[in-house]
């Protein structure tokens, strides 16, 4: 048992067929995805195939409407938000929801609010943050809404880190930023996994997320119409053949009785 | 011309108590809690009760009028707000609330005010050449040392900053592991601690009325619209502001003004700074 031999690990994420939303307004027909501990899971797919609700329902914002969550092989299908926030669940949710009208160490500081009352921690966690978002740790004292949106994307993934999650989920991080920072933001995801952290990842820019990524779930209404192992995706245009060729193909054969 | 000004910093003090009672719900919970101004009274009432019916010492009569604020408020968030989820419908279970508070109060004490003694000196001083009294004092002071701990708090504690988040963003708050229920019933309790334990203080002034509480609410939320709702600050100036000008207005113009300048002021306020003078736009994150 020595040496870099894959061992089997215990799924830290497993979503099995999850459903959420009533009659017309079903977001989540059926969703399955796993994310290992150390291992990246992308979650691609146009404007309206499910990927914000499967977020919402895993982190508990929008009630389960069926199917079931097992975070770290224990069911949290029932657990209030903050709750799972407690076990290690973060959600950077997308549009840079951060605090605005606070400065980016008080946001910081309510990213720690889980660490409970021993503030003597805090410092050290601060500082971890600082190293990984210099321009954070130069205007500490700066009230948010001030910063340009690329900062105030390391504002939401920074509190995000401070209670040190197990599980880092990202809506479209990448969404309004500049390419030198969408590349920023996905070499923070790298240096994470390696870290041990698993990310379950929504992304509207393919390229970017797949290079990143170990494992891959296309969304399509709602359902899984793909999914795959990032290496075994090759050839994008493979990944665009599910996008674009096979969803409609999906559509037109099981989906009557979806949304139009 | 100094007693004057004595007295309007004492009713702009109460003023600026029930802005801030407002405040502290309002942040925390994003509920307008119309009952804060009967809990207030409702302080003041046990006072009377504790003092002059009970004869007990002072320091039970605080214990007896703040325990008893702190969970008439724990029971008005248990059920006017808990299983209310709209905001509109919270405005009307909490005018309820008022409305039995003030029902239950004329029943148990009768309609005619009640005079409250202080515990105090009442040997009126003379401070910067106006005539003051001892419980006006203490009301004032008191009011600044309320107002700015809790400005301190809310930005230098987890507690406060929480508070803010979740009236920013409760989803966001939500996720950061805040458990936005428990703060919102922290909020009440702690508003209805504080109504409670002002009772002594603010008795020997207001005396135990039945119309105590529509007064001081009504100007309380002239104060908070004037400062700014949400603004611990704006509270503190809103309300001094509608005391000077009722003072004022009472003794150079003629007794039916007082009024008529408050409402001028608003109206001018909101004209010219919609938000208050210390308030922020409420942005909504659908």
């Amino acid at each position: 048992m020595t040496g870099p031999v894959e061992v089997p690990v215990a799924p830290l994420l497993e979503v099995r067929n999850l459903a959420a939303g009533y009659g017309d307004i079903r977001a989540v027909w059926d969703v399955s995805l796993t994310v290992h501990p150390g291992k990246l899971t992308a979650i691609l797919g146009r404007n309206g195939a499910g990927k914000t609700s499967t977020l919402r329902v895993i982190a508990g914002l929008t009630k389960i409407g069926g199917g079931s969550i097992s975070f770290r092989e224990e069911d949290i299908s029932g657990l209030q938000t903050h709750r799972r926030v407690v076990k290690g669940m973060a959600l950077v949710q997308d549009g840079k929801r951060v605090f605005h009208r606070l400065t980016v160490e008080e946001n910081l500081f309510l990213g720690g609010y889980t660490l409970g009352i021993r503030r003597r921690k805090m410092p050290a966690h601060l500082t971890r943050i600082y190293d990984m978002f210099p321009a954070l740790g130069e205007r500490r004292r700066v009230v948010v809404g001030q910063l340009s949106g690329g900062q105030q994307q390391m504002v939401a993934i920074g509190q995000a880190l401070m209670a040190e999650p197990s599980l880092l989920m990202l809506d479209e991080p990448s969404g309004g930023l500049a390419p030198a920072i969408v590349d920023e933001v996905m070499s923070i995801l790298v240096n994470l996994k390696k870290a041990g952290m698993g990310v379950l990842l929504v992304e509207q820019q393919v390229e970017a997320a797949i290079e990143v990524a170990d494992h891959v779930v296309v969304l399509e209404i709602g359902r899984v119409i793909l999914d795959s192992p990032a290496r075994e995706i090759v050839d994008l245009d493979v990944l665009k053949e599910a996008y674009f060729g096979k969803a409609r193909v999906t559509n037109e054969s099981s989906d009557n009785d979806g949304p139009r | 011309m100094m007693t004057l000004v004595w007295s309007a910093l004492t009713i702009g003090a109460v003023y600026a108590l029930v802005a801030t009672g407002y405040n502290v719900v309002f942040t925390a919970s994003g509920v307008f809690n119309f009952a804060h101004a009967q809990f207030m009274m409702l302080g003041v009432y046990l006072s009377y009760a504790g003092i002059v019916i009970l004869k007990w010492p002072i320091f039970f009569v605080f214990v007896l009028a703040g325990g008893v604020v702190f969970l008439a408020a724990i029971l008005e968030e248990r059920i006017a707000i808990r299983f209310v989820r709209v905001a509109e419908a919270q405005l009307v279970t909490t005018v309820g609330f008022a409305t039995l508070i003030n029902g239950a109060v004329q029943r148990i004490w009768g309609p005619s005010p009640l005079a409250v003694p202080f515990f105090g000196s009442s040997q009126v001083q003379t401070l910067f050449g106006g005539r003051v009294l001892p419980d006006e004092l203490v009301i004032i002071v008191i009011t600044f040392v309320i107002v700015f701990a809790l400005m301190l708090m809310s930005r230098r504690t987890m507690i406060g900053l929480a508070m803010l988040a979740i009236a920013e963003n409760r989803e966001a708050a939500l996720l950061r592991g805040i458990n936005v229920r428990r703060l919102a019933l922290g909020a009440f309790a702690f508003s209805g601690l504080l109504a409670g334990l002002l009772g002594p203080i603010l008795g020997p002034q207001t005396f135990a009325g039945a119309g105590l509480a529509s007064a001081i609410a009504l100007y309380g939320f002239v104060a908070l619209a004037i400062g700014g709702f949400g603004s611990l600050p704006g509270g503190l100036i809103g309300g001094f502001v509608v005391g000077f000008a009722q003072e004022f207005a009472a003794r150079y113009l003629n007794s039916n003004y007082p009024d008529v300048v408050v409402f001028v002021i608003l109206l001018l306020v909101l004209l010219l700074k919609p938000n208050g003078l210390f308030g922020k736009i409420r942005e909504r994150v659908v």
